[in-house]
């Protein structure tokens, strides 16, 4: 005890007051035990939007279950949504604005106000504007809210906010998605409604072919694959076609056809050259209902380049033996109804939408297009709505209208796609490009771990002159940012979310707990940034009154109130299986396709068709008058028949794992803990670089190196190596990448001319680790 | 008895100065009058060697805006969880399997403030089992033991040494000598935090043996009270 006065002389900090306590006013009584049930979702970008029941105790989470509300089908969500909580309450979440000390990168930061760091991205923006034009401005607003109405980070306050500030360089197209929804507006038209038949008809085919679609793993649709498994009950052949025997075909227990990555259009190909050659596809469906089909078969049959476009031919490219794609041609022209399910990973290629259109054109031979049990397309996004489902498409374009900013809805700037922001960054004007970028604003974007090319990513960051980012982690992104705003999850917000992949119902994503720490929503930061920037009237109303407002502008209104939504959390919608182009094929006269022939276009005259001059297509679209009018097997730079496969012989693909959501969730120990970050690789493949199961290996090509461990497994077709995207760039001193990034090995100048990202076309190698060092 | 006044108003002094470390970012001043304090000459040879190592580490540079501003980004390494390693300064982290904030340990702080009389500000917008707010929990009742015990309130005095106990067995002793071993393990770069976090996990275990003492002295003080049918 001898030492404490001295101690206390010279370690003191003046007067001991309370700072951080204070005395209650009054007597109060003690806390009330109160334990409360929210309903609400998670708005990440998965699409799924599932019903959560959040159990709290005294106002603190204590665990996450499924909503049951007694119908069918179940809303069962996953694994990610019933932890959310652990991404909540993360200690590690950025909880104070912050602006780096050290070099960008280096991941050094200290804490300044809200007050000072508005104002400094404030000062930055106008100096920029002024001294370049508010196009110097990247805007990098992606999908870490998303589906929501009010709290979205795409299209949502901040992209709102700068066009509303001048001007910006804007993501001109989506991801995943873009060679799904480019190939069905120029083979369908611009429709108003979604291009496939919901998944509860799944059960009224008589065959379903899931084109690398793998829903047991990355769900695609909060209901999906409970409909797959009644069709299996039901006894119809499902056939799987995929590098890999997924999870999916195991659990359906699917025939699985192998096929190698970015070369499906071919195999697509070749079947609609067996289904012409033997004289097997639906003649009156076709004539009535299909423009082009003469200029396809004659490139199909190679009556203009000389090659017929054979099993054969496919085989090669492929491989997929002749006669295994011989069969299936016959028995998906034999089995009407047939589904034909094409997922959104082959058309993640280079010329993705080539794929998506060949699938299209094989559906319409086999008059597959509008009817029960057939397909149509994989569905979701921006095609949502039909008679049944106004509803739904009504309320997002209600929704989204205050903060459409979109540059073919009025909004102001220039537009590239995203795959080649860093390119854009780097070149600018002289590269072709509409501006020369000076800032990046980002909100809800791990750009850097995302996009194609991360260390070309590393090198835009570090010329831009000012970088900003709101988050909820210090991602990669954020630590090359100059400063990062903390942002709240949306357990701490209200919203209205929508599934936009697949299931018709809405759910009010409750606000569970207030923000924690010094966290605000991007929409308050919007509103912070609008009033330093002098931006008058930006969103001045409460959260409360916008959501209300655009509640009772949409058809929502129609079957319950606001409050009653509110309350009840989930609001089934569409309960009868919706069947894409139903009343088109019923009674094409009345109802054409609104493509210029009116009919589905295996040709496109819409392609045709468009001026590529006018104000609305941006630099982004005016490369479609590149892309080819029919369905084309277009080789590239990184399949096996290319130029670069002697270096690098193994074909690289990145699904989606079922513990991530891209790159969220992935520093969350709760589901990290769950598994190994792996490369998946054939035994012989293995074998040839004296690889055995579980050992550390690095994957590279020019790009660069990731290091990861093997998974040996006869699970993957020889020649394809497969690993989850997602996992978070970091970087050792000699530059290999130990978090398993794949996008370090992804090239960022494959994107397809339509926006296809090609996340899936890329060559590597591997080697055991200690072979290198 | 006076002795023992003493040595409770330097606990709360110790707390509050500690509280003051964790809660937020040094400044140019608190470091100014730690790096004039003299030369320590106590009988703890620990705790000697870390505040004196804390001295030289102060001695080293001019505190300049420069050093400060250093001191401002460790702080956010370590303990606003931007670092590589960062050390999360909240009891439900380390007390929790799945290492995340808003556990059991933070409704038991809440209540245990509550009981007296206090709640934490709004203003600090960490949860109530962040470091700083359990350091000047036990201040507050350090110095509330020092002024019962001047105003010979005995009975006071008891309970709240039975607080200050129970709550420096359920809370600080439980995870603060973890979390100081933390900070010096995945810290070397922040050479001042991981003085000043073997100057605090010295401190711990020093006020284990002081608490009992308090305790035994004022049921002794209180038995003699008795003795003489006072």
């Amino acid at each position: 005890m001898n030492c404490y006065a001295e101690l206390a002389e010279n370690l003191s900090a003046g007067n001991p007051e309370l700072v951080l306590l204070e005395r209650m006013k009054g007597i109060k009584p003690p806390p009330a035990e109160e334990e409360k049930d929210v309903i609400t979702t998670c708005t990440v970008d998965c699409g799924g939007t599932c019903p959560l029941q959040v159990h709290l105790k005294n106002g603190i989470i204590k665990k996450i279950t499924f909503y049951d509300d007694g119908e069918a089908p179940p809303l069962q969500g996953c694994i990610r949504g019933l932890n959310f909580h652990y991404r909540v309450y993360a200690p590690d979440r950025i909880k104070y604005p912050l602006i780096r000390v050290g070099e960008r990168g280096e991941g050094r930061f200290k804490r300044i106000s809200w007050e000072k760091a508005i104002s400094i991205i404030a000062g930055e923006m106008k100096r920029i504007k002024e001294s370049y034009g508010p196009e110097a401005i990247l805007e990098c607003n992606y999908s870490g809210s998303t589906g929501v109405v009010l709290h979205a980070t795409i299209w949502g306050a901040n992209y709102h906010l700068l066009s509303c500030f001048g001007g910006r360089t804007a993501f001109g197209t989506l991801t995943s998605n873009v060679g799904a929804s480019w190939a069905s507006r120029f083979t369908y038209g611009d429709i108003p409604y979604e291009d496939a038949n919901s998944f509860s008809d799944i059960v009224n085919a008589k065959l379903i072919i899931l084109w690398g679609l793998n829903p047991a793993e990355n769900r695609f649709g909060t209901e999906t694959f409970y409909w797959l498994t009644q069709a299996k009950k039901k006894g119809i052949k499902i056939i799987c076609i995929d590098p890999c025997c997924t999870d999916s075909v195991r659990a359906l227990g699917a025939e699985w056809i192998p096929v190698k990555p970015s070369t499906d259009t071919a195999m697509l190909i070749a079947m609609a050259f067996v289904l012409l050659t033997e004289d097997i596809y639906d003649k009156d469906y076709a004539a009535k209902y299909v423009f082009g089909l003469d200029s396809y078969r004659d490139y199909v049959l190679g009556v203009a380049d000389g090659i017929p476009k054979s099993p054969e031919w496919a085989a090669k490219i492929t491989g997929v033996p002749a006669d295994i794609i011989t069969r299936l041609a016959r028995e998906y022209a034999s089995a009407k109804p047939a589904a034909l399910i094409q997922g959104w990973a082959p058309g993640r290629t280079a010329n993705g939408e080539q794929y998506h259109r060949a699938a299209l054109a094989l559906q319409a031979m086999t008059g597959n297009i509008g009817i029960r049990g057939g397909s149509g397309s994989c569905g979701g996004l921006q095609y949502r709505g039909g008679k049944a489902k106004t509803s739904l498409a009504k309320l997002i374009s209600t929704l989204r209208l205050k903060h459409s900013s979109r540059l073919n809805y009025g909004g102001k700037g220039v537009e590239i796609k995203p795959a080649k922001w860093a390119d854009a960054v780097l070149h600018g004007k002289a590269g072709g490009y509409p501006s020369d970028i000076k800032m990046i604003y980002v909100v809800g974007h791990n750009i850097l771990n995302q996009r194609q090319n991360v260390k070309k990513g590393i090198e835009a960051f570090k010329k831009v002159e000012f970088a900003v980012c709101q988050e909820l982690f210090l991602t990669p992104t954020a630590r090359y940012s100059d400063i990062v705003l903390p942002v709240t999850t949306n357990f701490e917000r209200n919203d209205i979310s929508i599934p936009w992949v697949k299931g018709c119902y809405a759910v009010y994503a409750n606000k569970v707990i207030d923000p924690l720490w010094d966290c605000k929503s991007d929409l308050d930061i919007a509103r912070a940034l609008a009033r330093k920037l002098g931006v008058d009237g930006f969103e001045d109303k409460t959260d409360d009154e916008l959501l209300r407002e655009r509640f009772n502008e949409s058809q929502l209104k129609d079957h319950l109130s606001y409050d009653e939504f509110k309350k009840k959390g989930l609001l089934r919608l569409d309960k009868e299986p919706f069947i894409a182009f139903k009343e088109r094929i019923e009674d094409p006269e009345a109802n054409p396709f609104p493509t210029p022939s009116g009919k589905i276009e295996i040709y496109s005259l819409g392609l045709d068709g468009m001026d590529f001059n006018v104000r609305d297509f941006s630099s982004v679209k005016s490369d479609f008058r590149d892309i080819p009018r029919i369905p084309t097997f277009l080789p590239c730079d990184e399949i096996p028949a290319s130029l670069k496969t002697g270096k690098y012989p193994l074909q690289l693909t990145t699904p989606h794992s079922r513990y991530r959501v891209h790159s969220q969730y992935f520093n969350i120990p709760r589901l990290r803990n769950l598994y190994r970050h792996e490369i998946w690789m054939n035994p012989d493949d293995a074998a040839d670089r004296g690889i055995k199961d579980g050992d550390s290996v690095r994957v590279f090509n020019d790009r660069g190196t990731i290091a990861v461990l093997a998974k040996v497994t006869d699970r993957m077709m020889p020649g394809v190596v497969r690993c989850y995207e997602g996992a978070w760039y970091d970087p050792d001193e000699e530059g290999v990448d130990r978090g398993g990034c794949v996008n370090v090995l992804i090239d960022d100048m494959l994107t397809s001319p339509a926006g296809a990202s090609n996340f899936n076309t890329c060559m590597v190698d591997v080697a055991r680790e200690e072979k290198i060092n | 008895m006076e002795k023992l006044q003493e040595l409770n108003k330097n606990r709360a002094g110790l707390y509050s100065f500690l509280s003051r470390i964790y809660r937020q970012e040094m400044d140019k001043e608190l470091l100014e009058n730690m790096k004039s304090s003299k030369p320590l000459n106590i009988d703890d040879a620990e705790m000697a060697c870390a505040c004196n190592k804390l001295r030289k580490i102060l001695e080293r540079g001019p505190i300049n805006e420069e050093y400060v501003e250093n001191l401002e980004a460790d702080y956010a390494s370590l303990f606003l969880g931007i670092g590589r390693y960062p050390v999360h300064p909240y009891e439900s982290v380390y007390l929790s399997e799945d290492r995340v904030i808003m556990g059991e340990s933070r409704d038991d702080v809440l209540r245990m403030y509550f009981r007296e009389g206090l709640q934490k500000v709004d203003s600090f917008k960490e949860p109530e089992d962040h470091i700083a707010v359990e350091l000047e929990f036990m201040a507050f009742l350090c110095g509330q033991l020092q002024e019962a015990l001047s105003r010979g309130t005995k009975d006071t005095g008891q309970r709240l040494i039975e607080v200050q106990k129970d709550f420096f067995e359920k809370h600080l002793k439980s995870w603060v000598p973890e979390f100081c071993d933390d900070i010096v393990m995945h810290a070397s770069q922040y050479d001042f935090y991981q003085a000043m976090a073997n100057i605090t996990k010295r401190y711990i275990l020093l006020e284990e043996t002081t608490l009992l003492q308090i305790s035994e002295a004022l049921k002794n003080y209180r038995t003699a009270l008795e003795g003489t049918g006072r």
